[in-house]
């Protein structure tokens, strides 16, 4: 329990130290180094045992899929605050910015403090509140970007995701109302209590409140249609951000579906919230396949690639089976490493260059061969190609979905990665493999953005290789609790 | 279809009180539509937020339960008072127009409301047919509450006007959840309350940073960012 409460509280801490007057370097410190500490206390979470951890009359409750999106977070955490103090050496360093940086580390750490409260809440409402929480701090960092399109970014943001997750409240409390016939009108709303009585929930309130849960939380995971919000979020806040927000962020909204998706398919039988996932993680692949190829700029390309990966979880899930459900767990934790080395990369570029339109980009290899390298890197692995830790998760849903005769699925799903994949070759390879123009200068942006790549590459290709032993218990467990323990 | 029955289940009267209480909520709804100015529309949402209050209430008096009465009151001063206090405040001191764009056109508004209405109560019907204590007419107010509210943020590109609806969202929900679980742990219902300041904060915060860069808060002047 106390390494929960440490990765909740640390970010708080730093928070607070971040608020106070000190040099920029010095709040850079502390978040990197509460970073650590997080991502210490995640690793210790995984290899110890003891799970489930319950506190607090169960609100908090922790297994193996906690602990999937915890890690997830403390991965993003760590790369990002590294990645943050070479963006924003190079950025600005006048007196306006260090009252940027007061805000932009205070609100950092919060932002991830919540992003740890939502795998370890144990109680649907808690789980709710700590969502929302993480939507008021996230947009308030990307409308931090002090510009025109920043603002109408944050704007959309905070409209869409919060109407979606006063959709998802209705859809909780619906579910509760389902439950008050076995568990009488007063109970305690967390995850075992509602797998307990699953069997005898009102079916009909039980389909409507998932139909509501997915379309709220599907909001904020980007799920098509309610992800016009995510390119804009994305592309406009700061990289260390866009990192967060697309690697850490879109997979806690997930989590409630992941959640209440074994409680529903008890109660309803699998056919009805197996059909609603797959049809909007369909949707989602389909959009972005197709909006993919049609982007300029590559952090908005790498949003899209992101509602397609929301898409991959949600269609891993309506396919069900061991098989696919393992490949899920991997996909979250992959997706998380994978996609913050891809938006550095993108960032460190754009930021050189000055541009959002990726097509001025030219002459990467000559000018910033570090990065490149890099670019490169994350652009194959976000890709799905192996020896990728996404190829590995991919090709895993891909094979459960032929395994369980849903053919289809598996066709989307390996049709739409290509597409993507089509998109981002079309923009990174030009970008790369092209002559330097004349009079650039050559030299990395700064160091510390290569290294918070390197890092970020790490778990990206690791897990592509070999999955450590306790990881794989852990992604087992987190399986196993989405099928409903079949 | 299976029918289950719901323990503590309120009496008719109270059903009554309560459901008409709803509906008046669901009047004020109609009201925001109609209103084309700032200032109307953020008392308008006091006036519909007075009834979401009394409407807790009423309900603490027939079952007894002794916490809605505290949430009721939150409601009031959270909702009736402090909300439009600020939102006010800030209108006023960024100078922004009173005067709201529309889309749509009010009487086809108030077409379009009227079948989202509809539609609220069928699906409230469609639940109280199956489950046996779920109150068709408060329930029904509230879906209705909920798909205008969303259609008053599509149909007025303005920010005070789409911060407001998403605030009779919140109301409509906020009844939702009372009609169908009055028993909600009271302690989960109030940070649900408190949970309104939050996106509250968020939103002034960003309608500042729109009167700052547009200098006005019409959002369908932002259009930098597409496809």
């Amino acid at each position: 329990m106390i390494p929960a409460l440490v990765c909740v509280g640390l970010p708080i801490i730093a928070a607070l130290a971040c608020l106070l007057p000190m040099p920029v370097r010095a709040r850079e410190t502390v978040t990197v180094a509460a970073a650590c500490g997080c991502a210490t206390m995640t690793v210790a979470l995984v290899i110890g045992d003891g799970l489930p951890i319950r506190g607090f009359a169960d609100s908090v409750y922790i297994d193996g899929l906690s602990l999937v999106l915890a890690l997830t977070v403390a991965i993003v955490y760590v790369c990002a605050s590294v990645f943050a103090v070479g963006y924003f050496n190079v950025e600005r360093r006048d007196q306006d910015f260090h009252i940027y940086s007061r805000r932009f580390h205070a609100l950092f750490n919060v932002f991830v403090a919540c992003l740890f409260l939502v795998p370890f809440s144990g109680n649907l409402m808690v789980l709710w509140i700590a969502v929302e929480l993480t939507t008021v701090t996230s947009a308030l960092l990307v409308g931090l970007e002090r510009t025109t399109g920043a603002a109408e970014a944050a704007w959309k943001y905070i409209l869409i995701a919060s109407s979606g997750l006063v959709l998802g409240l209705l859809g909780l409390t619906l579910l509760y109302f389902a439950a008050s016939g076995p568990l009488g009108s007063t109970f305690n709303p967390t995850f075992p209590v509602f797998l307990g009585a699953a069997a005898h929930l009102a079916p009909d309130a039980t389909r409507l409140a998932f139909a509501l849960i997915v379309l709220g939380f599907g909001a904020k995971a980007g799920l098509v249609p309610m992800h016009t919000w995510l390119p804009d979020a994305h592309s406009e806040g700061a990289t260390p951000v866009s990192a967060l927000l697309s690697g850490a962020l879109l997979a806690d909204a997930m989590y409630a579906i992941f959640r209440v998706y074994p409680i529903v398919a008890r109660a309803v039988g699998s056919a009805y919230p197996t059909t609603v996932l797959l049809l909007f993680g369909g949707a989602s692949l389909l959009l972005a396949g197709f909006f993919a190829l049609r982007q300029t700029n590559l952090k908005r390309l790498y949003a899209y690639s992101s509602v397609e990966h929301m898409g991959i979880l949600a269609l891993g899930v309506g396919i069900g089976g061991p098989v696919a459900l393992y490949g899920v767990m991997l996909h979250v934790v992959a997706h998380g490493a994978t996609k913050a080395l891809a938006f550095f990369g993108a960032g460190s570029v754009l930021q050189r260059f000055a541009t959002k339109d990726s097509r001025r980009v030219r002459g990467l290899s000559t000018l910033m061969p570090g990065t490149a390298v890099f670019v490169v890197a994350g652009a194959f692995a976000i890709s799905g190609l192996p020896p990728s830790g996404l190829f590995r998760s991919e090709i895993l849903v891909a094979v459960g979905a032929f395994q369980r005769n849903a053919f289809a699925a598996g066709a989307v799903l390996l049709f739409c990665v290509s597409l993507v994949f089509i998109g981002i070759l079309r923009l990174v390879n030009p970008m790369v493999f092209t002559p330097a123009p004349s009079g650039q200068e050559r030299g990395e942006v700064s160091r510390v953005m290569v290294l918070a790549m390197a890092l970020a590459a790490i778990p990206a290709f690791v897990l592509g290789v070999m999955i450590p032993g306790p990881l794989d218990h852990i992604l087992h467990a987190a399986a196993t609790v989405v099928g409903g323990g079949r | 279809l299976e029918a289950i029955e719901v323990p503590n289940s309120v009496p008719s009267v109270s059903l009554a009180v309560t459901g008409a209480l709803a509906i008046a909520v669901l009047l004020t709804q109609f009201a925001l539509l109609r209103t084309l100015s700032i200032e109307g529309v953020v008392r308008i949402y006091a006036i519909q937020s007075l009834g979401v209050g009394l409407f807790t209430i009423a309900l603490a008096s027939f079952t007894g339960n002794n916490d809605l009465y505290v949430l009721g009151g939150l409601t009031v001063v959270i909702k009736v008072l402090i909300i439009p206090a600020v939102t006010g405040r800030i209108v006023r001191r960024l100078g922004i127009e009173d005067r709201i764009r529309s889309s749509v056109p009010v009487p086809q508004s108030f077409l379009l409301a009227a079948a989202f209405a509809a539609l609220g109560f069928v699906a409230a019907m469609r639940i109280h047919a199956v489950t046996v204590g779920a109150p068709a007419d408060s329930l029904g107010a509230a879906m209705a509450v909920v798909l205008i509210g969303f259609f008053l943020m599509t149909a007025r590109p303005n920010a005070v006007v789409q911060l407001v609806g998403f605030l009779t969202l919140e109301n409509g929900v906020f009844i939702a959840s009372l009609s169908l679980a009055p028993s909600l742990p009271v302690l989960v219902g109030v940070l649900l309350l408190l949970d309104v300041l939050i996106p509250a904060a968020a939103f002034i915060v960003v309608i500042q940073v729109l009167a700052v860069r547009v200098r006005s808060a019409h959002t369908d002047e932002l259009t930098e960012l597409r496809g």
